[in-house]
């Protein structure tokens, strides 16, 4: 028993030291890798306990994944009954010990021990060759070991998760830095954005604090707005509040004290006055910011610069007013006019094709009046409702129809193809008619916006010419009364020739009659003369009685009777009615007409009037010339593409530059004895022919006097 | 020594000519028209007594100038002027340059051939008055100067006893120059050899009492 003593001593004391050397292991376990735990576990108990063979597997408890180390020289077999018996015991393990695992010489026993519950925490099998194997000692070293690792491997794996969370942590910080940079420049950049933005706009921002009454914010175009150089620091509060208008200044405290009050939004306009005099309109707007117990920490708000809106808006208001002021005052009637539907009834025909809208009017009178119905009356001004007789404005803002004669439809007619054709304005004379009926000649123009425009706003302007027309009438009619006085006068002065021109057939008729008598008073009467005395006698009759014809025309009171006239006919119906003054002014009268002139449409009396003038004219011109022939020419030519012009040119004094511009008013005069109307008379007949008459000094002597007239095709 | 008397007509009228030619030609005148002044002017005219009808105002030359003209020649004509529309200062124009009727247009018949008669008539006497004269003209280029000188003193009324003493020659002389230049003048008074000198225009010599002297008439 002493041996047994013995030996359970030494085995004890072996036993202790083998525990006391794997108390220490843990300590060299700590922080080390899961793997490396294990494979020192293996390598204590092959090394330490004296095993021929260990294997060892450490699970996870967190289901990370197993280790598994083998150590020592074992049998072929044991690994190979081990692989069996895990894979044959599954989940349900427990410790158990093996006789004999070898099938060798050798006998081999072997351990298998779970580490936890339901070897949870691994396991651990070991072989040995001893035969006593596995002791208690043994089972209690391997135990202690397993635990051992097991912990240490629990620790390595709550080191190595702490690590790993600390890594991450790292990561999620250098990201989320990351970002904050990122974000901090975005800001910077919106910052910019927004700075310049309101300096764009003009828009100033600032936060006011309430408690401590301080400006918190102000942006940089805020100082700005108020003059301040943002580069100089932000003004004090009571800096900005100087610069509001003196009179705007009250106004602006009333207006915060009551929104402080009332925790609203506020907007005011005011007036800021800068160092330099410049007045800005400023527009602010702000809102109450509360805090989460409902009380008022702070208003935030923005300030506009509206300077040039509302100068613009001044402007405009101006204008409006001017515009208005000259719809109301202007002394001509103004229909402001919805042409809206006419126009869109025009777009839907020329869409259907419609392209002639002269032809199409013309084919479909009705549109006219369906038009006229369409046109919808906006306003008229004050001279509107005088001229056409209304009580009140609304009596005409009803329909054109009101004030339109059946004559109106004609020009409304023609301002429709205006307006299809897209022309701007059109013009017209036309009638109108009264409330009351009366009849007005007017003057109608209209002026279209541009496309594409609306077409609800159509300025129309009536101007009454009623009174006008009839001025031009008996303007007119006193000038052909004029005319005729002139002509009558002129024909005084012609009385020579004319006497001349008369008498010549009358003394010839006379004489004949006379031969034919003396003849058949003879014995034997020569009947041949006779007949030639009669044949004679019948052709100045007829002589005599042209010339009175021309005469009666000339000296005639009748209204101005337009036809087609051949211009060399005229002139030379004029030729024997000049001829005696002609011939006792010794002036040589040479005539130089075109042939094929288009012909003309004129008054022959007239334009007769107008030549004898003008001959008259050059003949005085020449009468005091003595030292050059006096030379009379009347030349007729075709004239600037379809005209005809009629030319008198004379050698005589020529025309003073100095009264170049009078010759063709009335009263003016060169002549002693003149009147004066002739030049003036003869022009404002050729204006009435729609001709032009003027003068041209010749240049060598005299002038030469033209007139044009159109010729018709 | 004379045709018939031959009416000239002057017009630019040809409606006028023509009837003139007509009128003046029924009542038996030969009648020469012409267009123009100096158509006429250049016309060669006929050894008789004639007239000249013409109108005032004519292109060109006027009747007026033709008148003056004619004047110049010797071969002036009793002018009657027609006038289509006559003025007063005109006509007395005319008539004071001799004209001897001034017309207006349309004229009388008669008138005119009261004119025309007239106007041949004096153109008659007128050619014989220069007919005359040109005997006359030649009596008194035959005379030698010393007749002429007798002559003058003669027709101023000297007796040949003052003729003589005047031109330092005997009375004897005086006396038969006076004969002969009364011969050669064929004047058979002292009374016709005045009228004579008279119309050749010579004026009277010496100093005693001179006659009043009757001028040409003009024609």
């Amino acid at each position: 028993m002493a041996v047994d003593l013995d030996a359970g001593t030494h085995g004890l004391r072996t036993a202790l030291r083998d525990l006391v050397a794997l108390s220490a292991i843990p300590a060299a376990w700590v922080g080390r890798e899961p793997s490396a735990i294990a494979a020192g576990l293996a390598d204590v108990l092959v090394g330490s306990l004296h095993l021929d063979f260990a294997f060892v597997r450490l699970c996870d408890p967190d289901g990370g994944a197993a280790v598994e180390v083998t150590a020592g020289n074992a049998w072929k077999t044991f690994p190979e009954w081990l692989q069996h018996h895990l894979a044959g015991a599954g989940q349900s393990l427990r410790k158990e010990v093996i006789p004999d695992v070898g099938v060798g010489v050798e006998p081999c026993r072997g351990i298998f021990l779970p580490i936890g519950v339901n070897a949870e925490g691994g396991l651990v099998a070991a072989a040995c060759d001893r035969t006593d194997f596995p002791t208690e000692i043994d089972q209690l070293l391997l135990s202690v070991a397993a635990n051992h690792a097991a912990t240490a491997f629990q620790n390595a794996r709550l080191i190595y998760e702490r690590k790993r969370a600390e890594g991450e942590l790292r990561q999620a910080r250098d990201e989320l830095e990351l970002k904050v940079a990122e974000r901090t420049a975005e800001l910077r950049r919106s910052e910019a954005y927004l700075a310049e933005a309101q300096r764009l706009t003009h828009t100033g921002s600032w936060a006011w604090n309430i408690s401590t009454g301080q400006k918190i914010h102000a942006s940089e175009e805020y100082a700005r707005l108020f003059g301040f150089d943002p580069e100089q620091g932000m003004p004090s509060f009571e800096a900005f509040r100087q610069r509001i208008h003196p009179e705007d200044r009250a106004r602006a405290g009333e207006i915060l004290d009551r929104a402080i009050r009332e925790r609203t939004d506020f907007e005011w306009d005011f007036r800021a006055v800068l160092p330099n005099g410049t007045l800005k309109y400023i527009h602010a707007v702000a809102h109450p910011v509360l805090n989460a117990s409902g009380d008022l920490v702070e208003f935030v708000g923005t300030n506009v610069d509206v300077t040039e809106r509302k100068q613009a808006e001044a402007q405009l208001r101006e204008s409006e007013q001017r515009y208005r002021y000259i719809f109301e005052s202007t002394g001509v009637s103004i229909w402001e006019e919805d042409f809206s539907q006419v126009k869109a009834a025009i777009d839907e025909l020329q869409s259907k094709g419609v392209r002639d809208f002269r032809e199409y009017l013309a084919a479909h009178p009705d549109f006219v009046q369906q038009a006229i119905s369409m046109v919808r009356i906006v306003d008229v001004n004050d001279v509107t409702v005088k001229l056409f007789a209304a009580e009140r404005k609304n009596d005409l803002l009803v329909s054109l129809h009101k004030v339109f004669v059946p004559e109106t439809q004609e020009v409304f007619a023609a301002e429709l193809i205006a307006l299809a054709e897209g022309q701007r304005s059109f013009a017209a004379e036309t009638f109108l008619q009264t409330l009351k009926g009366e009849r007005l000649t007017v003057l109608f123009t209209v002026t279209f916006p541009p496309r594409p425009a609306r077409f609800d706003s159509v300025l129309a302007t009536v101007t009454d010419i009623t009174e006008r027309k009839r001025t031009e009438e008996s303007l007119r009619q006193s000038q052909a009364e004029l005319a005729h006085v002139t002509r009558v006068t002129t024909l005084g002065e012609l009385t020579a020739s004319i006497a001349h021109e008369i008498n010549q057939p009358l003394a010839a008729i006379v004489a004949d009659a006379n031969a034919s008598l003396n003849w058949l008073a003879a014995a034997h009467p020569d009947l041949d003369v006779v007949r030639e005395a009669l044949a004679a006698i019948v052709q100045d009759g007829h002589r005599a009685a042209d010339v009175i014809q021309r005469l009666r025309q000339l000296a005639s009171k009748t209204e101005p009777h337009k036809a087609r006239l051949d211009v060399n006919n005229l002139i030379r119906d004029v030729a024997p009615l000049v001829r005696t003054a002609v011939l006792s002014h010794r002036v040589s009268l040479r005539m130089d007409l075109a042939s094929a002139l288009p012909p003309v449409h004129g008054d022959r009396v007239q334009l007769q009037q107008v030549l004898i003038n003008l001959v008259m004219n050059g003949i005085e011109a020449m009468a005091s010339v003595g030292d050059r022939p006096p030379e009379l020419v009347i030349r007729s030519r075709p004239y600037g593409g379809d005209q005809v012009l009629v030319a008198v040119q004379d050698t005589g004094v020529g025309i003073d530059p100095n009264t170049i511009d009078q010759l063709f008013s009335a009263f003016f005069t060169t002549k002693p004895g003149g009147l004066g109307m002739g030049l003036s008379i003869s022009r404002s007949i050729i204006d009435a022919h729609g001709g032009r008459l003027w003068a041209t000094p010749n240049p060598t002597h005299g002038a030469t006097f033209h007139f044009a007239l159109p010729g018709i095709r | 020594m004379t045709g018939s008397p031959v009416v000239f007509v002057v017009d630019d009228d040809s409606a006028v000519r023509d009837s003139l030619r007509r009128l003046i030609t029924s009542v038996g005148f030969i009648v020469e028209v012409f267009p123009s002044a100096p158509a006429f002017m250049r016309a060669r005219r006929p050894d008789a007594p004639g007239c000249l009808v013409l109108d005032v105002r004519l292109p060109g030359l006027s009747g007026l100038d033709l008148q003056r003209e004619l004047a110049d020649t010797d071969a002036a004509l009793p002018i009657i002027f027609l006038t289509g529309h006559g003025d007063i200062p005109m006509s007395v124009r005319a008539m004071k340059a001799g004209a001897v009727e001034f017309l207006t247009k349309p004229f009388r018949e008669q008138d005119l051939l009261d004119a025309i008669r007239s106007a041949i008539e004096r153109d008659r006497e007128a050619r014989q008055e220069r007919h005359e004269l040109a005997e006359l003209r030649g009596r008194y280029a035959s005379l030698t100067p010393r007749e002429r000188d007798v002559l003058a003193r003669i027709v101023a009324g000297l007796l040949n006893k003052q003729i003589a003493g005047e031109l330092g020659t005997s009375e004897v002389t005086v006396k038969e120059q006076r004969g002969h230049l009364m011969r050669k003048m064929q004047a058979g008074s002292v009374a016709d050899l005045v009228r004579f000198a008279s119309r050749l225009g010579i004026p009277s010599a010496g100093s005693g009492p001179s006659l009043p002297v009757r001028t040409i008439p003009s024609v």
